[in-house]
Parts: C-alpha cells; sequence; structure tokens
C-alpha cells in the first residue's frame, strides 16, 4: 500500500518538474545566422564589410532583429546597420554591416562579436533571443600589404554599447517564476508525504485543494481561461490531423503563375489565420506571392483571435468552430479551409467569375 | 435501483456535454472531464490532454489547466472514466465480450501520458491528437462529413488508430481506458484521495471472488479497492452479494 503511494507521489512530482521546465526548454533559436566572411583584413581608420545571411526556419515570425557590436574600445558599427523588423517564417533576409576600424588601431588581429537580438511570440507568450557570431579583422600596418602576426584581444574590454545581456545565450527570465512555481509544488508534496508519515492525511488536502483554487485563480487571473476557450474555439486543420502542416514554401506552377498574371478584374481576399496555427503561414505566404504576381489582387489576414466578428460575418465557422486557414474572396461564396492543393484551389478561385 | 442504471443515465449525460453544441452553444471555457477532442464540431469543452499539449507548445504553464484536473481528480478521480466519459462508454459499449486479462501489467497509459508532454515539447506539435482515436471519431469524421477535410494521410493514420482502438476493445473489456488513456493516467493519480470511492467491508467479505469477475478494470476490488484502474463504476457494489463493497462520495474515513 505505502509502496504504491510513495510510487504516486513520485510520479506527481516527476510529472510537475517535467511540466515546470518544459516553458524554460521551449524557448528556441528559431533564426540562423551565417557570416561572410568570418576574417576581414582591413587598414587603419577603414571600413571592414561583413556580409550576414538570417534564415527563418520556424512557423514563427521573428521581430525587431538588431545587430550590435562588441570587441575592442574604438571600434563602432557605422553606420548602424538597419533594424529588421520582420521576418516572415520560412524567410531570409540579408544585413550589411561595417564596423569602422579606429584611426590609432594597432596593426595586428582583434577578435570582436556580432551580438544579435530579436523577439518571437507564440501566442501572448513573447521570447527575446540574444545569440552572438565573432568576427575576426586583421588590422594592416600601414606601410604593410601583407597579414601580420595575430596578437590576443585584450582582456577586460568594455562594451562600446549598452549591452548589459550575455551573450550567446537565450535570455531566460521568463521560467523564474516556474522555477518558483515547482520548487513550492515539491516542498508541499514533500511536507504532505512527512505529514501523512506522522498519520495526518488533512496536510495532504490542505496541499491539494490549496493547488487546485490557486491554479484555477492564477489561471484565470493570467487569462489562461479565455486562451483555452480560443484553442478550442478555432479549427487549426493540421493541429487534430485533418491536413499535414506544410514545411515549406508554396509552390505555383508557371502555367498556374500565367493565369493568376492572367487575372483582369480586381479580386479581394480575406485570409483568416490564428497565431498559434502551423499550416497558417503557408496559406499567407501564398496569398501575398499571389499578390505580387497580380497587382489587382487585394488581400488582407486577419487573426480570428482578435477579429472574430469578421469571421463571423464571412462565415468562417463551421458548426460553431472557426476553422483556419481560410480564405474568403468578397463577392464568391466559397470558403477554402485548410493547405492541401491550396495553390491550385485558390487560382480556381481567383478565376471564378471571370 | 442498480448501480448500473444509474450509470447508464450520467454516461449518457457525458455524451449530451459532448455534444451540446448541436443547441448554438459556442465554446465555453470548461475543461471536459474525460477525453473528449474539442475539435469535435459539437464540443462545447475543452480537451484537457489537448490543452496540456497545446500550453506545453505556447511555453506557458498551464495553471487554470492544472487546476480543473486538480478539482475533477479530487472530486471522483477516474469515476469519471466509468460515470461519464463518453470514449469511456464507447469502450463499455464494444466490450461485450467482457473478456478481461487480469494479471496484464497496464503502465502504458503513464508512457503514453508522459509522451504526450514530452512529444508536444519537443515537436512544438499537439502530435498526440494527430494520433488520438477519440478524435478520429469526433472531429476526424464529422468534418469529413461536413466537407471541411478529405481523404488524405493524416485522415487514414487517424482511421488507423481508431480502428485499432476499436478491435482492441471489442476483444478486451475497456482496453483503451485500461492500457493507453492519457486522461485516465492523470485521473488515476488521484484515485486514493478522490471523494467518490469503494468502501470494503473486511468483516462481511466472504471473499467468493464475485466482484474480481463483474470488474470491467480486472482489478480484484476486494484486494484492492483503490487501484489505479478502478474506474468506480460500482460492477463489483452490483456484483457483491454481502454488501461488503459499496460507494461513497463523501470525505474519506481514516486509514
Amino acid at each position: 500500500m505505502s509502496g504504491w503511494r510513495n510510487a504516486a507521489a513520485v510520479l506527481v512530482l516527476l510529472g510537475l518538474a517535467v511540466v515546470a521546465a518544459l516553458p524554460v526548454a521551449a524557448q528556441e533559436k528559431i533564426l540562423s545566422f551565417a557570416i561572410e566572411p568570418a576574417q576581414v583584413e582591413v587598414g587603419a581608420g577603414e571600413r571592414a564589410t561583413v556580409a550576414v545571411r538570417i534564415e527563418n526556419a520556424s512557423v514563427r515570425e521573428a521581430d525587431n532583429v538588431v545587430a550590435a557590436w562588441t570587441g575592442p574600445g574604438g571600434f563602432l558599427l557605422d553606420p548602424a546597420p538597419q533594424e529588421i523588423a520582420v521576418l516572415a517564417p520560412f524567410g531570409s533576409a540579408d544585413l550589411a554591416v561595417w564596423i569602422l576600424v579606429p584611426e590609432d588601431a594597432p596593426p595586428g588581429s582583434v577578435v570582436g562579436s556580432l551580438e544579435f537580438s530579436y523577439t518571437y511570440c507564440i501566442g501572448d507568450l513573447c521570447f527575446q533571443v540574444f545569440e552572438s557570431r565573432d568576427v575576426a579583422l586583421v588590422v594592416r600596418a600601414p606601410a604593410d600589404v601583407g597579414l601580420t602576426e595575430p596578437t590576443v584581444p585584450p582582456s577586460g574590454q568594455v562594451p562600446p554599447s549598452g549591452q548589459t545581456q550575455p551573450s550567446g545565450r537565450s535570455a531566460t527570465r521568463a521560467w523564474i517564476p516556474y522555477a518558483v512555481a515547482a520548487f513550492v509544488a515539491v516542498l508541499a508534496v514533500v511536507a504532505a508525504q512527512i505529514a501523512r508519515s506522522l498519520g495526518l492525511r488533512w496536510p495532504l488536502y490542505a496541499v491539494l485543494l490549496l493547488a487546485t483554487g490557486g491554479g484555477l485563480a492564477y489561471g484565470v487571473a493570467l487569462g489562461q481561461h479565455e486562451q483555452a476557450q480560443s484553442i478550442a474555439a478555432v479549427l487549426c486543420t493540421s493541429c487534430v490531423g485533418i491536413e499535414e502542416a506544410a514545411a515549406r514554401a508554396p509552390q505555383l506552377t508557371a502555367q498556374e503563375m500565367t493565369r493568376i498574371r492572367a487575372i483582369s478584374e480586381p479580386v479581394d481576399l480575406l485570409v483568416f489565420h490564428a497565431p498559434w496555427c502551423r499550416s497558417c503561414p503557408f496559406a499567407e505566404a501564398l496569398v501575398e506571392q499571389v499578390g505580387a504576381l497580380n497587382a489587382r489582387v487585394g488581400y488582407r489576414f486577419v487573426d480570428v483571435e482578435r477579429e472574430p466578428e469578421i469571421a463571423r460575418r464571412y462565415g468562417v465557422i463551421q458548426s460553431g468552430r472557426t476553422v483556419v486557414p481560410a480564405i474568403v474572396r468578397l463577392g464568391v461564396d466559397r470558403i477554402l479551409f485548410g493547405i492541401e492543393d491550396l495553390e491550385s484551389r485558390l487560382v480556381l478561385l481567383l478565376e471564378e467569375g471571370a | 435501483m442498480r448501480l448500473s442504471i444509474w450509470r447508464r443515465i450520467t454516461q449518457g449525460g457525458g455524451v449530451l456535454l459532448g455534444l451540446l453544441g448541436v443547441t448554438g452553444i459556442g465554446m465555453t471555457h470548461i475543461l471536459f472531464p474525460g477525453l473528449h477532442c474539442y475539435a469535435c464540431p459539437w464540443a462545447i469543452t475543452v480537451c484537457p490532454v489537448g490543452l496540456l499539449q497545446n500550453m506545453i507548445v505556447f511555453g506557458t504553464f498551464p495553471f487554470f489547466g492544472v487546476g480543473a484536473i486538480l478539482a475533477y481528480g479530487l472530486a471522483a478521480g477516474r469515476g469519471f472514466c466509468g460515470w461519464f466519459c463518453p470514449f469511456g462508454t464507447l469502450n463499455d459499449l464494444l466490450s461485450f465480450r467482457k473478456r478481461r486479462i487480469r494479471k496484464a501489467p497496464s503502465y502504458g497509459k503513464y508512457v503514453v501520458l508522459v509522451g504526450t508532454l514530452v512529444g508536444a515539447w519537443a515537436l512544438a506539435d499537439t502530435a498526440f491528437c494527430k494520433l488520438c482515436p477519440a478524435g478520429s471519431l469526433e472531429s476526424s469524421i464529422p468534418y469529413l462529413i461536413l466537407g471541411v477535410a478529405r481523404v488524405n494521410r493524416p485522415f487514414l493514420v487517424h482511421m488507423a488508430t481508431l480502428g485499432a482502438t476499436v478491435v482492441g476493445m471489442v476483444l478486451v473489456a475497456r482496453f483503451w481506458c485500461r492500457y493507453l488513456c492519457p486522461m485516465g493516467g492523470i485521473l488515476s493519480l488521484f484515485n486514493r484521495v478522490s471523494l467518490l470511492h469503494l468502501r470494503w467491508s473486511q468483516a462481511t467479505c466472504t471473499e467468493c471472488g464475485a466482484c474480481e469477475k463483474a470488474c470491467p478494470m480486472g482489478i480484484e476490488p476486494h484486494h484492492d479497492h483503490d487501484d489505479h484502474n478502478c474506474i468506480k463504476c460500482g460492477a463489483c457494489v452490483d456484483a457483491c452479494s454481502p454488501g461488503s463493497l459499496t460507494l461513497h462520495c463523501s470525505p474519506r474515513r481514516r486509514g
């Protein structure tokens, strides 16, 4: 009997620990940064040019991609590289970075690092991610043509800008409340176990009731009941296995492109999506492509969680459930759900009535 | 009245709650105390397993979901499996052979539970939902009829898991509930503390074994009436002629 109880307590404990640890691990680096070249030869007072290729391999959108420089004193990013406001899912961007070498820089090799930061959101929860890439600058001697002996960068350098975050690591401050919650839970379970070994049952019930009430109250305070409702009220076709999420960019055939370019009447599309829907970025990317091919195709993206009344008005609802992704053409009484064969289905919808 | 008749009535209530969306009521904030797909076109409740997976994918601790599950667990533990869950009811209805494998280990449901949670984190996706036989029955098939779903690979995977589960249910009583259900796994953790519980009186028990024969979950109620597989359905209570086993919904006595 008591063996079973202990096993059950250990199971609950393990479960709590796993669930508490998950949010920490769920933060990922969704962008990859490639630097070309990794080593640049440059003269004092000149600018070294570095090209950065940034790729987004995830279904999430990355926002506010910023680059900064950490390295020996006097080296500056000049002009400051442009901030990339939005990097779309599966998208990529090239960033040119200029590093100004001070006039009085001694010849030799200097290693600094480009510090990138960006944010991405999953539902209401956003993460800021920091990453760094090393760049080696070989400063030429004024009259020297060849490479000079590399020198070790001076230690104890102060970063030139207001960089206070540790580099190369994800900012994981968001995990602290979970760690505290897990710690309290572990303490509570241990306390209940000790009480039970003393022959008391009520402390166990007190802990369970507190956890129940506290969980429900704190969850409601965080708005998690609304979140639960909105998750369940919107049907994401790829989430429950009605179709597969596409981890690829949409591909229009040459013939489909010709047919899209041939559309002569203005067409307006509404694209319904939800922030956590994995197949929605595919539908959005496809409509963006179509819009780029033919300016007569206008479109608007509608987040069904933010604007449910629009979803209701255009009937993107199947027996009470809003279905995403869905594409509606204004004036046409037919809705495209899901992403399977969406390229050909969308072209047919665009040509309707033409 | 025999408990089994009351149980059919509450099981009917579970199916009714599962399909209450037919009346036009939209999705509510309520978690279903069992395994019932929220993607079912007529669902008005949130599937706890689906919600936990989504929250893990979002990287948010599911305070609300865990609180609600704790509340259900404290109230009845696995009693919901026996008295309310529509998928449990389907298990009941299909298990007409009443065959049980008593000694077979049944920890598979914990493997499924941990796999579901870890899978949601590792794949950043609701992976279990894509295999869930309740989802196959309650959302894949209805949406095929409604014209949203098509017969494609995910649909066939759903049909395969549903087919395998149905075969299992016909061959072995409460196959899904006993061996695989992650929701049953969660609720079973509360079986020893829940208000709804079996009581056994040693004084009147004749060790006849009638309860053991009646139990759909293949446990021995007179030896361990709080087993993690006990769904508190009361089949043993109805079968016990000396009345040694009784079902109560009240705070537990000490001991």
